[in-house]
């Protein structure tokens, strides 16, 4: 993985958040636990502090944690088939182990729908141990397409969530704070764009498993202006590491499209196995998708351009769609070849994939490679059987 | 008594081409459970639903994961064995994520057939999940339409509301008998009714179903010893049901998808959004549905309570919405005093000798 001078900037920054976070009870100020295409703006406007269990789930499995949490949550019950974020996040609540010792305390539980249905499951099962009150956002899948009929169901519910909001925490729900959190997630997400489309370079100056350790700030603050700043660095950094040549894997001979969400744990043991072979993922399908959470506030209609904008993450859309979007990356980004990680946690992604990759080939001439994983449970992943796969795809791709 | 739908479901493939042919309607496929069959009946068509079933699985592997739950997958393995090609279109209601994607599956797979979905609001707020309810069944009822070549009229609605009154009131009735005299009936012979009721047309299964409830209802009442409630989502395997009978654990009621829950609610009133948001939510409560007016461990508790009943989970593996439930739903019925034990089940399988020991040790436990 790169190390870029900001990385510093980020581990400080995230420091401090959590820091503020397990405060936020010390210093009277609410926290919501949010699912991670969760509209933020919202609580942003209300002095919320938004905590993300799907941030902290992939922490516990950088660290190497998670296989103990997952398997505390399994003793209590909870299926070794559920989505290893939630066993993580479960058991790290039940023990609060991990990194920083457990989250803080919700006031209240906000999901979107727009990643998945498991969240709601999974932060059913929170409501019920705090007591607290359960928002959902229901953003539904796009089978047929963005449509007004999908977009003014969400506008309905953020009104609703403004009402939930301020009654919530018995105070007028803030216009004119909301306004500006929207500005400032606007512009992160625009800076983020800038920033993977710098993977379209030859050489790529970033990489997929960079850029999903710089995924982080845009997750957890967006809305705020220390974001804003951070992607704002960040994009310099990489423009100066452009402008000397500057390629993220020495010699990059491959070029290649991550699917689904990473396998945190083998992050560092990916990168150098890849980097070994002079393949660099220059884009992926799981970052991008806070690149389309990106909503045109200077408009009258700006809830609607929110609502079509959480809408938008690739996880939500028709395989058709997600079949044309993998064609153009492949044109866009110049690619050689697309590795799907078929996660055994993330229905939602990974089912289809098949289908998918069989398409994406036809059309592109461009072959995939299916890796069977799991993002955060490690018991999933064998070294051997990775190996011996990529390393036949990658020498196809040599040739 | 039970032969007939028995045989249906046998055959259940054929039994429904014959019936296509005899009525010369268009054939809905409803993938699975939440979409009103007297809608589709008043289009003109004839609902079929498909809630999977006990076939092995080998060409499903091509397009989906074993990690997909195995009612998708033996869902997506009919289809590709050609089970499904009197098929003229299909509803999927998506109120899960394994249901989601299988209905891109079809889209891909089977481009002839049209594929409308439903989509299950999960909104908080019934006044804003009304109105896209109602947004949703109206692109339905336009995209069958389509389908059958019949547009959505009143009267028709109403006729096919009256023939899925009588039949809610006929399986209601033999949920009565069950729970008065559970050894009436056994637990293979009810649920291969309830299953038959899948394919069989509503005018028929009426018919069919009248004079085995007028017989039961006229059965002595036999004392039970150990009395069950089964929750989960649908009790396939169905060949799992036997063992029930085997070692004498008597189901008196149930809390299942495609069973009570759908039943406990009554037909589709009207097209209007409160209507269908009554029809989707205003059953006993599931799962796969988020209703925060409802506590699913209570109702449940309750019903046992009230049943005498220990319960049972019936459970498919790869199922999340009734595995996020389980661990506490389990606590609070033995907080409650309520004998509880949970299996998993794959809906290929045929061998059921462990899940048979663990229910006689549960039972020994009773
Ligand atoms: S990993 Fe997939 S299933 Fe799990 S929370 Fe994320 S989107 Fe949902
Ligand atoms: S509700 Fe459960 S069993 Fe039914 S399709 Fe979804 S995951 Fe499978």
């Amino acid at each position: 993985m790169t190390k870029f001078r900001v990385s510093e900037t980020m581990k400080e920054m995230m420091a401090s958040y959590y820091l503020e976070a397990k405060n936020a009870a010390y210093n009277h100020v609410p926290v919501a636990w949010i699912t991670s295409g969760g509209p933020v703006e919202f609580l942003h406007a209300m002095g919320v502090i938004p905590v993300y269990p799907e941030n902290y789930a992939p922490m516990c499995s950088i660290t190497r944690v998670s296989k103990d949490l997952i398997e505390v949550s399994e003793a209590a019950g909870y299926s070794s088939d559920l989505c290893s974020y939630a066993r993580t996040d479960i058991g790290a609540d039940m023990t609060q182990g991990g990194p920083i010792l457990g989250l803080p305390k919700p006031d209240m539980l906000i999901v979107g729908t727009n990643i998945c249905h498991t969240v709601v499951k999974w932060f059913e099962v929170h409501a019920r141990k705090y007591n607290v009150p359960l928002f959902i956002i229901d953003m539904p899948y796009l089978h047929d397409g963005m449509t007004k009929e999908a977009i003014n169901y969400v506008v309905g519910q953020f009104e609703a969530f403004k009402t939930f909001l301020a009654t919530t925490l018995k105070r007028p729900f803030e216009e004119e704070k909301f306004r500006e959190a929207l500005f400032l997630a606007a512009q992160v997400s625009e800076l983020w764009e800038k920033v993977l489309a710098m993977g379209k370079k030859r050489p790529s100056p970033l990489n997929s498993f960079d850029t999903f350790i710089h995924l982080a700030p845009i997750v957890t603050l967006r809305g705020t202006q220390r974001a804003v700043d951070y992607y704002t660095q960040f994009y310099n950094e990489l423009e100066e590491l452009t402008a000397q040549g500057f390629g993220s894997v020495p010699d990059e001979k491959i070029r290649l499209l991550w699917d689904n969400l990473p396998i945190w744990y083998k992050i560092k043991y990916l990168s150098e196995f890849f980097a070994q072979h002079k393949a660099a993922f220059v884009v992926s399908t799981y970052t991008n998708s806070w690149a389309a959470i990106q909503g045109n506030i200077d408009t009258d209609h700006a809830l609607e351009e929110l609502a079509r904008a959480y809408l938008s993450p690739y996880i939500n859309r028709d395989f058709k769609y997600r079949i044309d979007y993998l064609v153009r990356l492949i044109e866009e980004f110049s690619l050689d070849g697309i590795v799907f990680h078929s996660d055994r946690s993330c229905k939602p992604y990974s089912l289809g994939q098949y289908m998918i990759k069989e398409e994406v080939t036809k059309r592109t001439g461009k072959p995939g490679l299916i890796i069977e994983a799991d993002m955060n449970d490690p018991r999933v992943f064998s070294d051997a059987q990775f190996e011996t796969r990529a390393e036949a795809f990658l020498e196809g791709l040599e040739k | 008594m039970f032969e007939k739908f028995i045989e249906v479901n046998r055959d259940s493939a054929n039994r429904a081409r014959q019936w296509k042919q005899k009525t010369g309607k268009k054939v809905i496929g409803v993938m699975p459970e939440y979409f009103p069959s007297e809608v589709i009946t008043a289009l003109g068509a004839y609902p079929v639903h498909f809630k999977g079933t006990q076939i092995p699985i080998s060409r499903a592997d091509t397009y989906l994961q074993s990690f997909s739950c195995t009612t998708t997958r033996t869902i997506l393995e009919q289809a590709m064995q050609g089970d499904m090609d009197y098929v003229d279109g299909f509803v999927f209601t998506t109120m899960c994520d394994n249901q989601q994607n299988l209905a891109e599956v079809f889209k891909k797979l089977f481009p002839e057939k049209p594929v409308v979905t439903f989509m299950i609001p999960f909104a908080n707020d019934a006044s804003v999940r009304q109105p896209h309810l109602k947004e949703q069944l109206d692109k339905a009822i336009a995209g069958i339409s389509r389908i059958t070549g019949t547009g959505f009229t009143q009267d028709a609605f109403q006729t096919a509301r009256a023939l899925y009154e009588r039949r809610a009131a006929l399986i209601n009735r033999l949920y009565d008998v069950r729970r008065r005299n559970p050894k009436a009936v056994s637990a293979y012979g009810f649920y291969s009714i309830l299953k038959a009721d899948a394919v069989v047309p509503a005018e028929e299964f009426t018919a069919l179903l009248e004079p085995v409830v007028s017989a039961l209802e006229n059965k002595d009442v036999l004392p039970v010893e150990h009395r069950i409630i089964i929750s989960g989502i649908t009790p396939e395997p169905l060949e799992l049901a036997k063992v029930f009978d085997e070692i004498d654990l008597s189901i008196v009621d149930d809390d299942l998808t495609s069973g009570m829950r759908q039943f406990s609610r009554g037909v589709l009133s009207g097209i209007d959004g409160a209507g269908i948001d009554r029809f989707v939510f205003g059953g006993s409560p599931c799962s796969t549905l988020f209703n925060p007016a409802q506590d699913r461990r209570a109702y449940l508790a309750d019903k046992a309570a009230r049943d005498k009943a220990a319960v049972v989970l019936w459970q498919i593996k790869f199922c999340e919405p009734e595995a996020f439930d389980r661990p506490d739903l389990i606590a609070f019925l033995k907080q409650r005093g309520i004998p509880v034990t949970s299996f998993e089940v794959e809906l290929q399988m045929n061998s059921f000798e462990g899940i048979k020991t663990r229910l006689q040790a549960f039972k020994e436990i009773l």
